[in-house]
């Protein structure tokens, strides 16, 4: 049922923006249609391979932000319309369909991503490229953000779950002295990785990885530590943390004067422009209206995160409200839908499924609220909707993950 | 599953989610219904991207309908308040809106931007186009159609022109892109000087200058510097009222060398040269004085209105205001009032700061109505018109000084229960063409302006 729905959304879509934006070049045109075949393909395969038909719906779902990821594109196609694939948003797409179908196999059929060395050496990885990004990246925006070429972003979300499900998962049996119930060896040891990972973060002035991975880090720590005590020292100190992170650092600072008193900060000289992006939407909704104001009509040279950071700016003004709250009912069925899995499977597979989960989640939250200046305004890109290759790409091997998993059979 | 058991883990990390997700949409919807976040004017409020909008009415001061959306045309009720108007009204929001010196770039509403979308009409009908409000000018529609008659019969091509009320800042009548176009204001920039001296030390209003030809020749760091007066007309012992009125080139290039530098750059700042200067209702094309350049010769040419010193005829006109007006920079305002539905609220703009000292202001002002009782602007004198000439050499684009000249008369009416300011400033003229002819255009429009205002 979801299938042929799929399919009539995304035709719309596709004629709806074409019809919206004209270019001189059939080139945007041509990559767009072109990366809605590559979806409906890669989807069809799935269909017929996954014989219990439980990946599919979230599959759909993925497609259907796939599908305004190319829109958005378009959009913002603009004059860079280009020849080479690999800078294109169905240049990733591409990447993301090949890399997909190799972890869907990989996790589905074989038990090589649990082999200890390769965990160790995802967590191992994670750190060299934080920390070398510093070193070897050139500032862009005031921040370091790319290590080999992919962000540091795209690293985090791909080996972040595979190490997090791996030290979360170690037998409790084996206790560092003392009390053996407030701190499990395994917690802490993840706690020590999460902070040294997170000073290279601040080396790298990456505040959204932050974010993510904290976020993500305190809930998996919450629902495996037993200790009340213990919660409430963990909870105290990320408080203090927060607070002395805004109250110190100068980054930190402004969002935080932006989040609460975002009509203020447009007035004081310093933030006035860092502001903008979040009034906005206070601003104009009531032009948008229920309808939007029609595909490409924010001029881009206001915004330049238009595509990446406040895809649902975007999406509210330019596609509609109704779009956009389609949108986040997705993203719920979505997550939803990343929880589920099948009984019986050992701890680290429900681990690494639950991490998946987790940094969807956080991600998909975090952009809109921010979006919506209900958060802290972070730098983080709404899953596929966003153009940002390596993100996506890595984001895609999460989603793999997932779909491999329910194939799973479980453990008797 | 486990999905359905209750009190599992992932139900509360689903619920959670969605919990958190609602709130900060409930955050954002409260915070976007009750309003505490809207801001006045901003580059976000400047965005406009309507690609179906009916034009608002466009009012001047009195009322009349200049300009208003017929659907999706827009129609200018008088073809010669369209030519003199027509320069800075901004009607095409795709160029406009990315600076602010037209008018409509500074009332956006009128293009729709802020029609309510979420009214029922609209809801069901989502494609009709959006309604602009209303918006009413300081601007006096009588007063452009008498400017474009005068101007048309004075001949010239290249005409600005402002008309003020230095009381209040409000802009009463204009020609051409007064907002944009930058000329070397030559003499014209003496009076300010004068002021900004005076603000300095109070004392040098008894400075007299010897206008010999042995003393044209200026000390600089890179040796001596000849600056002539207008034609190697030599005006003898001279003091400020004369120099003014005469235009001395030498009194005044001393008169800087007598204040220095550092301190006479700090002055002027205040009147907006060589800075960045924003009003609420619009900006302009900054002033400048020295420039990027620090060398002395264009210090000292700068006094003269040429080299690196460049202005605005609206900027012009608002440093004359300021003069008249005691030393006090009004906010130049040109939009009034936004209406919706025939209902009008004031829009705000006011504000003002003190560019020099009242004494010093009122003294310059003294000295300008010589200008027009016994100097270079006897030919069109009027009662109480105080008012300063000026004449500058255009450059070439090779960068040597070429026949064209820019010509200027500023001033305005002493009187405060008339106190209307004007600004001419005729472009690319022959040299036979004088700065008296710009005093006389000047006149005539404030012959206009009182005849207007007696009706
Ligand atoms: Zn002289």
């Amino acid at each position: 049922m979801s299938f042929p729905i799929y399919v009539i959304y995304s035709a719309g879509l596709f004629l709806w923006t074409i019809s919206s934006i004209h270019y001189d070049s059939p080139l945007p045109a041509a990559q767009y249609g072109l990366g809605q075949l590559l979806i409906l393909a890669a989807l069809t395969i799935m269909f017929m391979a996954d014989k219990g038909k439980k990946a599919i719906p979230g599959l759909v779902i993925a497609a259907v932000f796939c599908s305004l990821g190319l829109s958005i594109a378009y959009r913002f196609a603009g004059e860079k319309a280009s020849i080479q694939l690999e800078d294109v948003y169905t240049g990733d797409l591409i990447s993301m369909i090949v890399v997909f179908f190799i972890v869907y196999l990989l996790i589905r059929f074989t038990n090589i991503y649990r082999i200890k060395l390769i965990n160790l050496l995802a967590g191992g990885g994670l750190l060299l490229a934080v920390y070398g990004a510093r070193l070897t990246s050139a500032l862009t925006g005031g921040s370091y953000l790319y290590f080999g070429g992919i962000m540091i972003f795209g690293w985090a979300l791909l080996a972040f779950p595979f190490t997090a499900a791996f030290l979360i998962s170690r037998r409790e049996d084996s206790y560092v002295r003392g009390n053996v119930r407030s701190l499990p060896w395994n917690l802490m040891l993840m706690l020590l990785y999460v902070i040294i990972l997170f000073a290279g973060c601040v080396l790298c002035n990456e505040f959204g990885l932050i974010l993510i991975i904290g976020l993500t880090a305190t809930v998996l720590f919450f629902i495996r530590c037993r200790n009340l005590l213990t919660k409430c020292f963990y909870t105290i100190s990320c408080a203090g943390a927060a607070v002395l992170s805004a109250m110190k650092v100068p980054h930190v600072h402004d969002r935080m004067q932006i989040w609460l008193h975002p009509a203020a900060a447009a007035g004081s000289e310093d933030l006035a422009g860092k502001a903008e992006s979040v009034l906005y939407l206070f601003r104009h909704l009531g032009q948008a209206g229920l309808w939007g104001r029609g595909i490409g009509s924010l001029p881009v040279s206001y915004y330049p995160t238009l595509n990446t950071d406040h895809v649902m700016v975007t999406l509210i003004n330019d596609y509609s409200l109704i779009l956009a709250g389609l949108v986040l009912a997705l993203s719920l069925f979505f997550i939803r839908w990343l929880l589920t899995l099948p009984d019986g499977l050992c701890g680290y597979d429900r681990y690494l499924n639950l991490t998946t989960a987790l940094l969807f989640g956080f991600l998909i939250l975090v952009h809109t609220a921010s979006n919506l200046g209900s958060f802290l305004t972070a730098g983080i890109g709404f899953p596929w909707i966003s153009e940002g290759s390596s993100v996506n790409i890595m984001l895609t091997v999460l989603l793999a993950v997932h779909c491999g998993l329910l194939g799973k059979k479980a453990i008797s | 599953m486990i999905f359905y058991r209750k009190k599992h883990y992932r139900v509360r990390v689903l619920t959670a989610f969605a919990a958190a997700l609602l709130a900060s949409l409930l955050l954002f919807g409260l915070r976007a219904a009750d309003g505490s976040c809207q801001t006045p004017m901003s580059v976000g409020q400047v965005i406009l991207s309507a690609k179906e909008y009916s034009l608002g009415q466009v009012q001047d001061r009195n009322g009349t309908v200049v300009l208003q959306g017929k659907g999706k045309e827009t129609v200018w009720t008088d073809p010669q308040v369209r030519s003199s108007l027509e320069p800075v009204m901004g009607e095409d929001p795709e160029r406009s809106m990315l600076s602010r010196s037209t008018i409509l770039a500074n009332c956006p509403w009128v293009f729709g931007t802020e029609d309510n979308r979420f009214r029922l009409s609209v809801l069901l009908n989502p494609f009709s186009s959006r309604k602009g409000e209303d918006v009413r000018l300081t601007i006096d529609a009588g007063l452009q159609t008498g400017i474009a008659q005068a101007v048309e019969a004075s001949g010239f091509d290249k005409v600005c022109l402002v008309v003020s009320n230095y009381k209040t800042g409000e802009i009463l009548g204009l020609y051409g892109n007064i907002m944009q176009d930058t000329f070397h204001p030559g003499s014209t920039i003496k009076p300010i000087l004068a002021a900004s001296a005076l603000s300095i030390d109070p004392d040098l209003a008894s400075y007299i200058y010897n206008c010999a030809d042995k003393n044209h020749n200026f000390s600089t760091s890179s040796g001596p510097f000849r600056i002539n007066c207008i034609d190697g007309t030599e005006h003898g012992s001279i003091n400020m009222t004369d120099a003014i009125a005469y235009s001395c080139n030498g009194y005044f290039v001393s008169l800087l060398q007598q204040t220095g530098s550092t301190a006479m750059l700090k002055e002027l700042e205040k009147w907006g040269f060589d800075t960045v200067v924003h009003y609420p209702q619009f900006s302009y094309t900054d002033h400048s004085f020295l420039g990027s350049s620090r060398q002395d010769c264009d210090y000292l040419l700068a006094g003269i209105g040429q080299a690196n010193a460049k202005i605005t005829p609206i900027g012009m006109n608002m440093c004359t205001n300021a003069i008249l007006n005691h030393g006090q920079m009004e906010n130049p305002r040109w939009i009034s009032a936004r209406g919706r539905d025939g209902r009008w609220t004031a829009v705000d703009g006011e504000g003002s700061r003190q560019v020099c000292s009242r004494e010093a202001a009122d003294q310059i002002c003294k000295m300008m109505l010589a200008v027009t009782e016994k100097g270079t602007g006897r030919s069109f004198a009027l009662p109480g018109f105080a008012a300063k000439t000026g004449t500058a050499q255009k450059s070439s684009e090779s960068g040597s000084l070429s026949e064209k000249c820019t010509v200027w008369t500023t001033g305005g009416l002493t009187d405060e229960k008339m106190p209307y300011s004007v600004t001419v400033c005729l472009d690319d003229v022959k040299s036979t063409t004088t700065s008296a002819d710009a005093g006389r255009l000047a006149r005539d429009i404030l012959k206009l302006v009182l005849k207007g205002e007696a009706q």
